[in-house]
């Protein structure tokens, strides 16, 4: 046993100091790279419309803009990872409401859900200007599942009409706002004759396709990005939600199969059978 | 002087780190990588990315903490040897 | 190496003991639910290197503009958003990575009864 500890410290420390030897050839500390310089130069630069992304914040533009596609699959290893999480965990489940909750609480559990919906969705519009964008917001989203579920009690969520089900509909509703703004360029391309990729946003010189750069007010610019960030966070915070509802989910909320909870330590058993 | 304050982060953020990866108890391990979140938080917000700290703040602190909180209640809270 | 650079290279020296401090948790502890925390500490040192290597030393600003600020000055103060935009994503695909290995762990608690890993093995042998 003492043998193996040292080894294991050993390793630790030569991994170290491989790595830390490995820092040396970093830049300094303190030093931006050419290629972010371009970003910063062409994001917001209203002198050359064919490179830029329309949005003040250069990590947004980034984001939805130069790097689009790599974001969309990200999104997409993100929905994986929530279909994995429903395949181990579905169950024709449905929460049953408890009673005992007086008025007051119940109207002022809503009011705050509200305030932290709208939080998020703000945080999202507002992505362009100042900071943060669609993940940001659905986290957010998916925080005010977490703080009813904290504060009162599971059987609470029925009353505020959360269920895995419309989690799901709302889920595929900011997908779907994700795939129109992405294929609109496409559809105008087919039916006008002229070039255009998939996920453009500004005109290019070889593409004339391109969303308006300001919609309307001078305060929210961007093109595409406002609504693709939109559908990224209903997208976001309804997949964190689904994760949170089936993980929560215990054998007492259940219509049909419990056996399958079984199994476990004996504790977790013995408190089974109290439940 | 911002690079004192970022080092000595840093180090807080390793010791933390350590702590967790040591404990016995699960659940106090849990807690210290709540702590270590909000030191990145912090770290992210000096570190002039006020986008990273929205995102660690809601995502690495809030849903990361519960998620293992609910995680926890199905599985066993102490370590075995 | 003399010691100045030591000092400038000290911020990416000390999130690589974090790094290695991970390490030796996901591959020497016996418990998945250790495993699967040591895996979410790496994602957050792995998150601290970008942001590290892409500050700007002095008079910085985030990469935000703002109105009335001119464009060179924009493009020589900011930090690099490059490295920030990894970062966005990478913290929300770790959540999701962590949520699908937390299932996973939560099936195998209930196959074993265990999550040691010695003590599956010697289950299995």
């Amino acid at each position: 046993m003492k043998a193996r500890t040292l080894a294991e410290v050993l390793f630790t420390a030569a991994l170290f100091l491989v790595l830390a030897y490995a820092m040396t050839g970093y830049p300094e500390f303190g030093f931006v790279r050419p290629l972010g310089g371009f970003f910063l130069y062409h994001t917001f630069n209203e002198g050359n419309p064919g490179l830029w992304s329309g949005s003040p914040n250069a990590v947004t533009g980034i984001l939805w803009d130069y790097r689009g596609y790599d974001t969309l699959f990200e999104t997409m290893v993100f929905y994986i990872g929530t279909v994995a999480v429903v395949i181990f965990f579905e169950r024709r489940a449905r929460l049953r409401q408890t009673r005992g909750m007086s008025m007051i609480v119940s109207a002022s559990t809503r009011l705050i859900f509200i305030f932290i919906i709208t939080s998020a969705l703000t945080i999202t519009i507002f992505s362009v200007k100042g900071s943060g964008g669609g993940f940001q917001g659905g986290s957010i989203m998916a925080i005010a599942y977490v703080a009813i579920l904290v504060a009162l009690s599971k059987g609470f969520l029925p009353q505020l009409k959360i269920n895995v089900k419309r989690a799901h509909l709302l889920r595929t509703l900011g997908l779907t706002i994700i795939a129109a703004m992405t294929l609109t360029p496409i559809v105008f391309s087919i039916a006008t004759g002229t070039e255009a990729f998939a996920l453009q946003n500004q005109a290019k010189e070889w593409a004339p396709f391109g969303f308006p750069a300001f919609l309307g007010l001078r305060s929210l610019s961007g093109g595409s990005i406002i609504p693709i960030q939109i559908g990224e966070t209903l997208f976001v915070g309804m997949g964190f939600t689904i994760m949170f509802t089936l993980l929560t989910l215990k054998g007492g909320d259940e219509d049909g199969d419990g056996e399958e909870e079984g199994g476990g330590g004996e504790k977790k058993a013995g408190k089974e059978a109290e439940g | 002087m911002i690079d004192t304050v970022i080092n000595l982060l840093l180090v807080f953020c390793i010791l933390l780190t350590a702590l967790s990866i040591r404990a016995k108890d699960l659940l106090l391990a849990v807690v210290l990588s709540g702590a270590e979140g909000v030191v990145v938080a912090v770290l992210f917000y000096l570190l002039l990315a006020p986008d990273i700290a929205l995102i660690q703040i809601a995502a690495g602190v809030g849903i990361a903490t519960a998620f293992f909180i609910l995680v926890l209640k199905k599985l066993r809270r102490y370590e075995e040897e | 190496m003399n010691p100045t650079s030591l000092i400038v290279y000290l911020p990416y020296i000390l999130v690589v003991l974090m790094v290695a401090i991970c390490v030796y948790g996901v591959v020497f502890k016996s418990n998945i639910f250790k495993k699967i925390l040591a895996l979410f500490f790496f994602t957050d040192a792995v998150n601290l290197l970008y942001i590290i290597q892409g500050y700007r030393r002095g008079d910085s600003i985030p990469p935000i503009l703002l109105p009335g600020m001119g464009l060179s000055e924009f493009t020589s103060r900011a930090v690099d958003p490059l490295a920030h935009y990894f970062v966005v994503t990478a913290v929300v695909i770790g959540l999701a990575e962590i949520a699908t290995l937390s299932a996973l762990a939560i099936y195998v608690y209930r196959h074993y009864g265990t999550l040691e890993t010695r003590k599956i093995k010697e289950l299995r042998g």
